[in-house]
């Protein structure tokens, strides 16, 4: 049957009228932000403490927009007659986002989880050189990264929650056996002698990282900062022991650390020894955490900090 | 001196609905094809979404620079706006809104003679501007320009003759006077053609074929820049305010309508313009431009021999009722 | 109604059309505040770039009036015929049903419109109105 002649006019009216009277997706950008999907990249942002100028990201980088100094310095051994041991300071660590071309590369191959993705998009400029971020600019966008959005119901646990899980369960089991023991000793004690041995309160500390008697560099002013985390293994933060280096990364990471360690000290209870520079996992902890051979806490609590901005993904 | 103070003030009120009217229609426009094509439109100029644009946009042109080009007729191009704004002014002097000689600016004998030859000069306009430009792209707009014009004025005379046959006047307030409801079925043909070719007359489209952006640039209009430009447009849109006022006088009644007779017919007039300047925005969102041969053979083929028929129709009618 | 005398219709009519002769003046002078408002507020600054013709950017070619075809002369033509025939449908309109004038005004004036819409066919099969 042939279309009616003008049918087809009338349609198109009809269609024009439709839409007018349906409601416009319109989102009025200024007044209102947009709705932006998970993992979005809008800038990066730079944790210092996690990063050991391994110099990957500026490798990869495929526009060379990363600038990256550093220099090394030398840590006095830990043990009498041990080597000394020499470490990676940052200097200078900058990110040109006129050249960035937000391809993410870097921040899949930091091996130490220093870089994140920001869905900060709102940081023009008049002047193309404001658009080089330096390190404390890079830092300031770490307060804006999110938590990792969730998994899918069914998926399997991310290797860094595990983890952290193990070395929480293994702790808790170490505790558990300690107790006992020190209950042991206690009802023996107390059933051989009436002196009671003064060894139970200070046991019970013991969690932390265990060399927190034994460190030398730790000292340091900046400790204070984490002071208040109770057993002083945290003063051992290296934070304090970056005798050159960056004072500013220093004092904030010691501020971090404080957020970090209440994570950090379930999990690198475990590791506390293995806190080898990999600050290693962002969600606290240690993935290199079990097996790392001891090493002096020099940078031992890096990887406690890491966890502090980035939610508690942690050893929760 | 009563008279003269009359005289005065229905010219502001002229000088005034000139004036806002097509600002009006002008923003209905922005914010209607905006929502046809499911956007929302002027939303900042003004605060409440965007309701001052058009008034911003009048400032914005009063202070561009005015360029004529090195090789243009100067005189002649400084002219062509004013020439193409004023008719459509004299010509909402004689619309009627209401019953009665004192709901018009000024009663004309000559009606719809007069208007339709009011309008006929408007064409000049585009011409001049066309031919002073001293541009291909200008010449060539203007001349498709006037032609299509001119082919579109015919179905308009003629349909015009027909309502005034029907009414034995070409007063507009007599045709007014003389309107019965059951015109409406009796001119439909009529209506129609007067419509479209009224459409084409302003250029609006789907006839914007002499003006279009991508066709050819601008036409006509291509070298002109601030308040000049800015007339030009004010011209389109004087145009289809009297285009709508015109067609809802001859064939819709005008202010006939329930209680019109007793002072609410401005209310109809304006409705009924209102519900037509519509229909103009919403045929420019819908239907894609037509080619420019084939809106000369829609005048010529089409609605020429349909007016003529329309008027042997209302001829008929007439003496045989 | 009384029939107007000539007189009074003359009054009125020069009355009437000197009122629109008003508002032509006031439109006039409406365009030139217009434009003197646009004098003071716009710059000046004339550049020989910005008063080239405007050729799609590049630079213009030949003379201003290019060599155009004027094949809209036809319709022009075409156009003079039939404004005239209005031009007489307009006053016949007005009376034509007026008694005394009956079916035979009718016919002539269908006569005259024949004879124009006679040459409209004659200008379509000529193949005048197509596109060349």
């Amino acid at each position: 049957m042939a279309p009616i002649p003008g049918s087809g006019l009338a349609k198109g009216l009809a269609v024009t009228l439709r839409t007018m009277t349906k409601k416009t997706v319109t989102a009025q950008y200024p007044d209102v932000q947009p709705d932006l999907p998970p993992r979005t990249r809008g800038v990066i942002g730079l944790f210092e403490e996690n990063c050991t100028v391994c110099m990957l990201c500026a490798r990869e980088c495929p526009d060379w927009c990363i600038y990256i100094d550093s220099h090394k310095e030398t840590v006095p051994a830990t043990t009498p007659g041990g080597r000394e041991r020499s470490r990676n300071v940052l200097d200078r660590f900058a990110i040109d986002f006129s050249l960035c071309m937000y391809c993410g590369i870097c921040i899949e191959v930091c091996p130490f989880d220093a870089l994140f993705w920001s869905p900060e998009f709102e940081y023009a400029e008049t002047d193309i050189r404001e658009l080089t971020h330096e390190r404390d600019k890079l830092r300031e966008w770490m307060w804006t990264v999110p938590a990792p959005p969730a998994l899918d119901p069914a998926a399997e646990e991310p290797k860094e929650i595990a983890a952290a899980r193990k070395t929480a369960e293994k702790l808790a089991a170490a505790q558990e056996a300690a107790k006992e023991q020190q209950a042991q000793e206690a009802a023996e004690a107390a059933a051989a002698a009436d002196a009671p041995s003064a060894d139970a309160p200070s046991a019970s500390d013991a969690p932390d990282d265990g060399p927190h008697p034994g460190n030398p560099a730790a000292g340091g002013p900046t400790s204070g900062g984490s002071a208040p985390d109770g057993p002083a293994a945290d003063g051992s933060t290296p934070g304090g022991s970056t005798s050159g280096g960056s004072t500013s990364g220093g004092s904030t990471s010691g501020g971090s650390t404080s957020g970090g360690s209440t994570s950090g000290r379930s999990g690198s209870g475990g590791s506390g020894s293995g806190r080898s520079g990999s600050g290693g996992s962002t969600s606290g902890d240690a993935a290199s955490g079990g097996p790392a051979p001891d090493r002096p806490s020099g940078r031992g609590q890096t990887g406690g900090s890491a966890s502090g901005p980035m939610g508690e993904g942690g050893p929760e | 001196m009563n008279d003269a103070l009359d005289v005065a003030i229905r010219l502001l009120i002229v000088f005034a609905v000139f004036m806002v009217f097509p600002l009006v229609i002008g923003q209905t426009e922005h914010k209607v094809m905006a929502h046809m094509q499911g956007r929302l439109g002027p939303m900042y100029a003004g605060g409440f979404h965007g309701w001052a644009q058009l008034v911003a946009d009048g400032v914005k042109f009063v202070q561009k620079e005015d360029v004529v080009p090195a090789g243009a007729d100067r005189r002649i191009f400084q002219m062509a706006p004013a020439v193409a704004l004023l008719p459509y002014l004299l010509v909402v002097l004689v619309i009627p809104i209401g019953p009665g000689e004192g709901a018009v600016g000024q009663v004309i004998d000559a009606g719809i003679f007069f208007v339709m030859a009011v309008m006929g000069v408007g064409v000049l306009g585009s011409l001049m501007a066309g031919w002073a430009s001293a541009n291909k792209f200008s010449l060539l707009g203007g001349l498709r320009t006037a032609a299509q014009l001119l082919a579109y004025e015919l179905p308009m005379l003629l349909t015009a003759a027909s309502v005034a046959m029907a009414a034995g006047t070409v007063s507009l307030t007599g045709i007014l006077d003389a309107f019965e409801w059951w015109w409406l079925p009796w001119q439909i043909v009529g209506a129609i053609v007067f419509f479209v070719a009224g459409l084409a007359e302003l250029q609006r489209p789907p006839f914007d074929m002499p003006v279009a952006d991508s066709e050819i640039i601008f036409g006509a209009y291509t070298e002109y820049t601030g308040l000049r430009f800015a007339l030009f447009l004010l011209a389109e849109y004087a145009g289809i305010v009297v285009l709508c006022g015109l067609t809802t006088v001859l064939f819709l009644g005008g202010w006939h309508g329930p209680m019109g007779a007793d002072g609410l017919g401005w209310v109809w007039t304006l409705l009924k313009t209102a519900v037509l300047a519509f229909v103009v925005i919403w045929l420019r969102v819908s239907y894609p431009r037509m080619r420019e041969d084939q809106l000369q053979r829609l005048a010529w083929t089409t609605l020429v021999p349909l007016a003529l028929a329309q008027i042997a129709l209302t001829g008929i009618v007439k003496v045989v009722i | 109604m009384p029939e107007p005398t000539v007189a009074t219709l003359a009054a009125s009519y020069y009355e009437s059309y000197s009122v629109v002769g008003l508002l032509a003046l006031i439109g006039v002078l409406f365009v030139a505040v217009a434009f003197g408002t646009g004098r003071l507020l716009r710059p000046v600054v004339p550049t020989p770039e910005k008063l080239m013709t405007y050729e799609c950017g590049v630079d213009p070619v030949g003379e201003g009036w290019a060599h155009t075809q004027v094949r809209y002369y036809v319709y022009a033509f075409l156009y003079v015929i039939f404004a005239v025939d209005s031009i007489f449908l307009f006053p016949w309109a007005t009376i034509f049903a007026a008694p005394g004038y009956g079916a035979t005004t009718l016919v002539e004036m269908f006569i005259f419109l024949g004879f124009l819409a006679v040459g409209l066919l004659y200008a379509w099969k000529k193949g005048v109105l197509t596109w060349t």
